[in-house]
């Protein structure tokens, strides 16, 4: 078991088992992603009290939770690399944040459009879900613009290490405040997700698109810590039997 | 080898006598905080109503865009007059070196901010009661920014174009400060009960005070190689 | 079409899950790219050293 992992380490072992896997993540996320959403769309009840609006949690949830996963992947790998100083981890945490700061974006404008019809208004400050989830836009900017700032590469990963990792002990304490300071409004009822009792009919393609996302993650996440790897392995004498034997690339 | 308290107390002299050279350290930021809070009744208008509700939210605004121009110098003249590579390669402890920064950063730039408050909070129309709150709310939350902000002036240092990379980094650091702060300070003004609200930004503050200097101490440790 | 409409709400659930689609088109694409770029830029890189070896 730890030879497997040790092997999965090693930039050339990670890069071709990667390259394997990433075509099933997709079919599996292919096929959950289309039943969850023709399920969520058409087949799925419409909801007592926001009628066909809810349809939108089928796409908003999975994003929101992507953001969130996208955020533990990078700070863990980038904790991982920063005491262990595994090479590979810091190219994980390279790649994660652009697909976290996408969906953490999705999840902001799907939660916004979503609220308009609800709410009345197209941003609620007193939502603390969605001012936690805009603080985590700018954690993500925040990561990516030190990265772009720092030309060493090494040490671009280790200083956006500590940055991640400060933030994650930040972003349970934000989603804290926010629900403090909204709990005092007299504000509008919060988006409840399905109603009181969330039926099976309602349940299940939720649960195959928060699956099948997981796993569309997983092969875009996978695709860029490729890319990253072969960047930062450059000068490898693997990377070169890679790109020149007979003038074919990757 | 002189212990740790003697540490501390060097490199906070040190800073307080360099900003005794450089009294723009403390003047800016007191400045700009006076200007952004009278700048607002100008042009929201003089409504007493008015005044009093935003008061609390605009001076906290205020004191954090203060703070948070302040902490771009933190190491900034260190760093360029090689004095950084002293401090880094000293015996004393780092993370305590990064607190006694901190400590004179919070002497030098957030201190005044709060003896600053109560003649700002007059032309908010603030009662005598709700300005304690102020002052008290400000004391702790700039005693945070000056820990965490450490961190990301650490992170940025040498860099070009670092202070609004320094901003983007500290904001969501700032955030919980900047909520409980700004609302604990509108609770008191409707006499609710603001308890609450000083044992969190307690709270954070120890949080701070417990991890920053060790976060700052690596990310100086980064930036400097 | 009725079943397009989805009550009224029919604009906000379709635009919500048409940016779904267009947010994983495009950061999908965007690695590709990347990753094109990068194995021309490092392949290039190399053939420049080969000729000195």
């Amino acid at each position: 078991m730890w030879k497997f992992i040790h092997k999965l380490a090693s930039p050339p072992h990670f890069y071709d088992l990667a390259a394997k896997i990433i075509p099933w993540f997709a079919v599996v996320a292919l096929a959950l992603i289309a039943y969850g959403a023709v399920a969520g769309l058409f087949l799925a009840p419409a909801d007592y009290q926001q009628g066909d609006a809810f349809r939108i949690i089928y796409v908003h949830v999975p994003a929101a939770y992507l953001s969130m996963l996208a955020y533990s992947i990078m700070a863990i790998s980038a904790g991982i690399g920063l005491i262990w100083r595994m090479k590979l981890a810091h190219a994980v945490a390279a790649g994660a944040a652009p697909l976290g700061a996408w969906f953490t974006f999705l999840a902001l404008a799907t939660g916004s459009i979503w609220g308009r019809p609800m709410w009345g208004t197209w941003w609620e400050w007193g939502d603390p879900r969605l001012t936690s989830e805009l603080i985590m836009l700018f954690l993500y900017f925040g990561y990516m613009a030190l990265r772009a700032a720092i030309d060493d590469t090494a040490k671009a990963d280790r200083a956006s290490a500590v940055l991640a990792l400060v933030g994650a002990v930040n972003v349970p304490i934000i989603h804290f405040s926010v629900e403090w300071w909204s709990s005092l409004h007299q504000g509008p009822t919060l988006v409840r997700e399905g109603g009181p009792a969330i039926e099976p009919a309602m349940l299940y393609p939720l649960l195959a698109m928060i699956v099948g996302f997981s796993f569309l993650f997983g092969a875009l996440l996978l695709s860029r810590v490729r890319t990253e790897v072969l960047y930062r392995e450059r000068r490898a004498r693997w990377v070169r039997n890679l790109l020149l034997p007979s003038g074919e690339s990757a | 080898m002189p212990g740790l308290w003697q540490g501390l107390r060097s490199i906070v002299r040190r800073d307080l006598l360099l900003a005794w050279k450089r009294p723009g350290d403390m003047l800016n930021p007191l400045f700009f905080f006076a200007m952004v809070s009278t700048l607002f009744p100008l042009a929201v208008g003089p409504s007493p109503e008015q005044l009093a509700l935003s008061g609390p939210g605009v001076l906290w605004v205020a004191a954090l865009l203060a703070a948070l121009l302040s902490l771009n110098s933190l190491y900034l003249s260190d760093f360029e007059d090689g004095s950084l590579d002293q401090i880094i390669l000293s015996p004393q402890p780092l993370p305590l070196l990064a607190l006694g920064k901190s400590i004179s950063h919070w002497l030098i730039s957030g201190l005044p901010l709060v003896i600053a408050s109560p003649l700002l909070a007059m032309t908010f129309r603030m009662p005598a009661n709700t300005t304690a709150v102020l002052m008290l709310t400000l004391t702790l939350g700039t005693i945070s920014l000056s820990l965490l902000g450490s961190i990301g002036a650490a992170l940025t240092v040498g860099l070009n174009r670092g202070n609004a990379l320094l901003s983007l980094l500290i904001l969501p650091l700032a955030m919980p400060v900047l909520i409980f702060g700004a609302r604990t300070v509108s609770l008191a003004a409707a006499d609710d009960a603001v308890a609450a609200g000083i044992y969190f930004l307690a709270a954070y503050c120890m949080l701070a005070l417990s991890f920053a200097p060790f976060a700052t101490a690596a990310a100086l440790k980064i930036s400097n190689e | 079409m009725e079943l397009f409409a989805m009550g009224d709400y029919g604009p906000y659930v379709w635009s919500c899950y048409l940016l779904t689609l267009i947010v994983v088109v495009i950061s999908t694409v965007q690695g590709k790219r990347r990753h094109q770029q990068i194995s021309d830029q490092v392949t290039r890189q190399l053939k420049l050293k080969e000729p000195g070896e």
